[in-house]
């Protein structure tokens, strides 16, 4: 499969592929600004940017939780294909890197959906926030997800990856939670008889089953433990200590 | 029986009658005066003092685009569409309940009873936008003085047209169908209730309510029912169709009250359609002078 084998390219455009993902990532606000200066922005303008920045937020938050078991799906599908490339978690690395990337585009969207929150629905009153936090839940369940993504945001970098060792991956652990709380956000914000969040939160759900599935049934993570993601090794910070021996094994071909 | 529709529109409710109206409004409601005049042998409806608006009309392509109509859709931005082909001829009022003279009306009966008035009303939806409407209709008093309703009247409960092959939505249980609300007594007799048939000097648009409406400036948006088929007068108090889906969040008084928040929306300030900042909510909508005296003594955080 010649086409397939080009695959193997991948990793070495990683830039390029990061730079493209931004962009997609940024059309959104892109469309907003354009929409605004157009005067297009509906009718209830406030609430389209409330909403449209917290829905990206989400979709990305989402789209980071899919690149692991989106790697053993596709390292699966490639051993089936018997394809020339691909057949190893780690040939799919490559999308942990891009991991990062959509996290942190993930933070400024929530960023940018609190921003708007605050300035614009609240006229920047600190006061009047607090106030708003104890009336309506949904608000402080949002500001929790918000206030959690700041220490992810903060240590998604190599140097912050080396420093905390085995715990940058407990701390990161935490963007479940993130998720969970947002789509609970979702939910207790949505008015009775409508379902927007269904979606998000199936795909969440499926997630978390994934998860849970891959680190708590002994046999399955026997599996796929020979080719377990080591971010620090996607990043190209070196690995820590126990991650060694995963090293010292790497997947035999069939 | 479009051409009925039609007919209203060419020779009732043309922008001039209107303009004319409204100047007769202005002058003193000399309408409502003659016809408290023309009574039938009942105390007359009030005049109330009627707020004059000097407030920017919102946009009416906001005002018919952007409809919290369930019967079409729950996505505001939906219900026009839906909305289009819904047929609002032929169609009866029933009056009944309570009341010594009960009457189905043909709406084209109904909308002549009186002369119809335009008025500029604020409407805030309990969603937190507003937007500020010049509706055309005549004040509920009317309809119900000549019902004639007995000692035991004590509120009235309104029920929309239940019609689910032609409102797609009533084909989910979003809410239960037929959508149904409620006033008390005094606040359905009050002259700034309106029953509604037109707005921005035209027949009212199918997604705004066609073909009549209540208008209760002071509640949230979702007390003033939507294409009316009967309005009954009855003893205790109904059991709307938000309070029955949600009894928390929405109550029977629904008065706007910028103290008393909702759990999704804030009720402190509001945004005007077409607007990207918010202004301050005002108590019942701003109308509190007219009718604050309704509620004297009740506990309006209980009663919310
Ligand atoms: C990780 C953080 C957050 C995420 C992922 C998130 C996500 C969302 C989503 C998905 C929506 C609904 C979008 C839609 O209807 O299409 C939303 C709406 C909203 N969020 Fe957030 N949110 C977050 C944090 C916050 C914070 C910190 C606040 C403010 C304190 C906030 C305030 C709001 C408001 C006011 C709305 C609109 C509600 C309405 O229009 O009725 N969110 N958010």
């Amino acid at each position: 499969m010649p086409t397939l084998s080009r695959l193997a390219v991948i990793p070495r455009h990683i830039g390029k592929i990061k730079v493209l993902v931004l962009l997609a990532a940024l059309s959104p606000v892109a469309g907003l600004g354009i929409d605004y200066y157009r005067d297009n922005l509906g009718f209830d303008p406030l609430d389209r940017i409330t909403r449209s920045s917290g829905l990206v937020s989400l979709v990305l938050l989402l789209a980071t939780l899919t690149i692991t078991p989106l790697r053993h799906l596709l390292t699966g599908l490639m051993t089936r294909i018997h394809a020339t490339h691909g057949k190893r978690l780690s040939d799919w690395n490559w999308l942990v890197k891009l991991r990062r990337t959509i996290g942190l585009l993930a933070f400024f969207y929530a960023a940018v959906h609190l921003l708007i929150y605050f300035w614009l629905d609240q006229g920047g009153s600190i006061e009047d926030v607090m106030l708003d936090l104890r009336e309506r839940a949904f608000l402080a369940v949002g500001m929790l997800a918000f206030v959690m993504l700041v220490p992810l945001a903060l240590t998604a970098n190599n140097y912050m990856m080396a420093r905390l060792g085995r715990n940058w991956r407990r701390l990161h652990r935490s963007v479940y939670l993130i998720a969970i709380l947002s789509v609970a956000h979702f939910w207790m914000l949505t008015k009775v008889g409508v379902f927007a969040p269904l979606p998000y939160m199936f795909i969440l759900t499926a997630l978390l089953g994934w998860r849970l599935w891959y680190s708590w049934i002994p046999h399955a993570r026997k599996m796929i433990d020979e080719g377990m993601e080591i971010p620090e090794r996607a990043a190209g910070v070196y690995p820590v200590a126990q991650h060694e021996n995963i090293n010292k094994n790497p997947r035999r071909e069939p | 029986m479009l051409r009925l529709g039609e007919k209203i529109s060419a020779a009732e409710i043309t922008p001039e009658a209107v303009y004319l109206e409204r100047r007769r409004f202005m002058l003193g409601g000399a309408a409502l005066a003659l016809s408290a005049l023309s009574g039938l042998g009942h105390a007359g409806c009030e005049h109330g003092n009627i707020p004059a608006s000097s407030e920017p009309l919102t946009d009416i392509d906001a005002a018919t685009h952007h409809n919290n109509y369930y019967e079409f859709s729950t996505d505001k931005k939906s219900v026009s569409r839906l909305a289009k082909d819904f047929n609002p001829r032929p169609w009866t009022v029933a009056v009944s309940g309570e009341v010594r003279k009960p009457k189905t009306y043909d709406i084209d009966e109904l909308t002549r009873l009186v002369h119809p008035e335009e008025r500029i009303y604020r409407l805030r939806c309990v969603e937190g936008w507003s937007m500020v409407v010049p509706w055309l209709g005549i004040p509920l008093c009317e309809v119900l003085r000549r019902a004639d309703p007995t000692g035991k009247a004590k509120f009235v409960e309104f029920v929309s047209i239940k019609k689910p092959e032609s409102m797609p939505g009533q084909r989910y249980a979003s809410l239960s169908w037929p959508y149904t609300e409620g006033l008390r007594i005094d606040e359905a007799m009050h002259p700034l209730t309106m029953l509604v048939f037109g707005m921005y000097g035209k027949p009212l648009p199918n997604q705004n309510g066609a073909p009549l409406r209540l208008v209760v400036p002071w509640k949230y948006g979702f007390k003033s029912i939507k294409a009316i088929a009967q309005i009954r007068l009855v003893e205790n108090q109904p059991l709307t169709s938000w309070s029955r889906s949600a009894p928390r969040e929405y109550g029977f008084y629904a008065n706007v009250n910028p103290a008393v928040a909702h759990p999704r929306w804030s009720q402190r300030r509001e945004t005007r359609l077409g607007e990207l900042s918010k202004r301050d909510t005002l108590p019942f909508n701003g109308y509190a002078e007219q009718v604050a005296p309704l509620y004297q003594g009740m506990d309006l955080v209980a009663n919310f």
